[in-house]
């Protein structure tokens, strides 16, 4: 059936080429990558870049891998599971600001977000909510039956939703730290931050030319400077309902954890 | 010259055929895909007297296909991450649907911090756990089957494992025209745990016209339940001896478990709890959110001494000087609302 279709789809495009005569017509939008200044007629074939985003995940300059043992504040420390939302994505140009207008999953196997058909020209800043906004906090549920599958807001493992409290983890940090000082860590190390008095905004400089029809540009997510003030051999769990100082310390601290690589 | 008007006039039939031939083959598809097998045979249940309404959500219309999935989900061991703990672990028909543990054990023998509450009734509860913070009872389920001291499984993991399971698969075609998914499994559970509605208390008959259902004790006690004296019935008035308001009854000094808190994380919520209903609670120790108090006896001297004065508590709970025949009766009273027919009925039996 697929090669019938191929053969289908070709046929219309040669059709539609061949009715075409040679007038005025090309893509007439200025915020387009193939604007024709001369064209009088828009032939709606105008191309706009897509804009790649992708998080890499490092302590102190030092990628951050599952499992490896780093040093933060002095204390031993491993992570199984970095895992975030981020909330409706926007970058801005001269002011202006597109969005993706999703929530989007970020993990170990999962670290890009794309804009679609963006309008053509310098990007300066990126800008993105740190979880869930309050409103998809209230109405939203993992079990929702119009959530798609694989849907960022559906289930995670690990799980990204309280459970027994309505609303979404905005920031998951698992793993060990070393509490005994030998520099191994042996302590469940379990940072699982949500609530909407810890939703914030990230904004960061990008300065990344859109285009071409594939753009990538990286963001590195430095998760030392989460940990900023905080004595990891003695602090390294909140649930937030049970350790609120702490959660709030730590996402707030993340504000500065993001930079463009 | 005339080439492209050539070439058109030699593809355009094919260009037809394809089209029509495409159009066929999708439309075979899509038919393919709408029979469903739903059996949307209602399932009845009944109001009792004087109760509410109860809240459905839109699309889980309680049908015998969901209340029989949600059935067999609830009983399944399958839902807890070793497979060795069901719903029905904890939430026992014979007492009631509770587990007589101070606070309940999950999981390798994980012990919880909270006190395991009765299921009967739970249709009518506005908002879910101690804390209120849950939502709906379809929202309510994603908690012990993800909580590490209960069940410590992940819902994503749960619905793949369901989904490779050729009967529960039939089974959730049946019930909701889909795929095994999550929506499926917390509404199923929902559904059942919907039908597990019963007032047939001597309470019940009593107030109803047949008063020597209670004896003359229940009589005085449920005189002083409902009087200004003990204020029981602003917190718990009929006909489910609970308005669901969260609370603090000064059951501690210094609560470890600061429950409303860990909603909103405002001070003034710390050792705030949700209303239990107190129906069948002769059926039900021990107490209180964390099994604190062993007996109902323990309950009233509570009630009776004001709570240990907690910063938070509520001004109703204050000292009663109840006489030790007011605080018999009281109890003989409690007993009164202890339905029978819970611990019996069939349909709810594993
Ligand atoms: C390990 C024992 C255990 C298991 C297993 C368990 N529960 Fe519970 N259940 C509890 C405890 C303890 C609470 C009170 C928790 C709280 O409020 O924090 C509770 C609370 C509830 C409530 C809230 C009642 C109310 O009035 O707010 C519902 C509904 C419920 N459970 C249903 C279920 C369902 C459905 C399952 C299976 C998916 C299940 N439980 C599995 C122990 C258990
Ligand atoms: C200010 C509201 C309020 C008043 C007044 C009140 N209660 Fe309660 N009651 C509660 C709350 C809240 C709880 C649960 C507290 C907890 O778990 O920490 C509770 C718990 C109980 C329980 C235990 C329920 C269970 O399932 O564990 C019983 C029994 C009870 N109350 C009986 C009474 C009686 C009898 C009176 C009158 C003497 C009374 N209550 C007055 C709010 C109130």
């Amino acid at each position: 059936m697929k090669t019938i279709k191929v053969i289908l789809m070709a046929l219309i495009g040669l059709t539609m080429l061949t009715l075409q005569g040679c007038d005025n017509s090309g893509c007439t939008d200025p915020d387009s990558l193939n604007f024709d200044p001369e064209a009088t007629e828009d032939n709606g074939k105008c191309d706009f870049p897509n804009l790649t985003v992708n998080f890499s995940y490092s302590v102190d300059g030092q990628e951050l891998t599952k499992g490896t043992t780093y040093t933060i504040n002095g204390t031993a420390i491993s992570f199984s599971d970095v895992q975030f939302y981020v909330f409706n994505p926007r970058v801005a140009k001269d002011g202006v600001m597109e969005a993706t207008g999703e929530t989007h999953f970020i993990s170990f196997d999962n670290r890009s977000i794309e804009f679609e058909d963006l309008t053509a020209g310098h990007k300066h800043m990126l800008m993105f909510g740190l979880g869930v906004d309050s409103t998809t906090n209230a109405t939203i549920q993992p079990s929702d039956s119009d959530l798609a599958d694989g849907a960022a807001l559906g289930p995670q493992n690990p799980s990204m939703h309280w459970g027994w409290d309505n609303g979404y983890i905005f920031l998951k940090m698992d793993g060990m730290v070393d509490t005994d000082g030998d520099n191994v860590p042996n302590a469940g190390m379990e940072f699982h931050i949500g609530k909407n008095i810890n939703f914030n905004t990230i904004a960061l400089e990008i300065h990344t030319d859109a285009l071409e029809d594939e753009v990538e540009v990286t963001v590195d997510v430095d998760f030392a400077k989460a940990f900023t003030g905080i004595d990891l051999s003695k602090d390294y769990i909140t649930h937030t309902g049970d350790f609120p100082a702490l959660a709030n310390t730590v996402i707030n601290n993340m504000k500065t954890a993001f930079a463009k690589k | 010259m005339n080439r492209p008007k050539e070439i058109f006039m030699m593809t355009f039939p094919l260009i037809l055929l394809l089209g029509v031939l495409s159009c066929l083959y999708l439309e075979s598809c899509s038919a393919k895909k709408e029979i469903q097998l739903i059996d949307s045979e209602p399932y009845p249940i009944e109001i009792p007297k004087g109760f509410p309404d109860i809240k459905i959500p839109e699309g889980n219309e309680l049908t015998k296909a969901r209340v029989a999935l949600g059935k067999k989900l609830f009983f399944d061991p399958i839902l807890s991450v070793d497979s060795s703990l069901s719903c029905g672990s904890c939430h026992l028909q014979k007492n009631a649907f509770t587990d007589l543990r101070t606070t309940s054990i999950g999981v390798e023998g994980r012990v919880g911090p909270r006190n395991t509450p009765s299921l009967v009734n739970v249709a009518f509860n506005p908002y879910f756990f101690f804390e209120g913070g849950s939502p709906s009872l379809e929202a309510q389920s994603l908690g012990p089957i993800e909580t590490f001291h209960e069940m410590d499984f992940n819902a994503a993991l749960l619905t793949k494992r369901l989904a490779a399971d050729e009967h529960y698969q039939k089974m959730a075609q049946e019930a909701y025209g889909m795929e095994m998914k999550l929506f499926v499994i917390v509404s199923a559970l929902a559904s059942f745990e919907r039908t597990l509605i019963s007032a047939n208390s001597p309470y019940d008959r009593a107030i109803n016209g047949d008063s020597s259902a209670m004896t003359p004790a229940q009589w005085r006690g449920k005189e002083l339940f409902f009087s200004d004296h003990t204020n029981c019935a602003s917190c718990h008035p009929a006909p489910l001896f609970t308005n669901f308001s969260i609370e603090n009854i000064g059951l501690e000094k210094e609560y470890q478990d600061k429950g409303r808190y860990r909603v909103t994380l405002k001070n003034e919520d710390i050792g705030k709890f949700k209303t239990p209903g107190l129906r069948n609670i002769g059926l039900t120790a021990p107490y209180m959110h964390d099994g604190s108090l062993e007996s109902l006896d323990m309950v009233i001297e509570h009630f009776n001494v004001g709570g240990l004065g907690h910063k938070n508590q509520h001004p109703l709970i204050r000292p009663l000087d109840l006489s030790d025949h007011q605080k018999k009766d009281l109890i003989a009273f409690l007993h009164a609302l202890t339905d029978q027919d819970v611990l019996l009925k069939p349909e709810w039996a594993p």
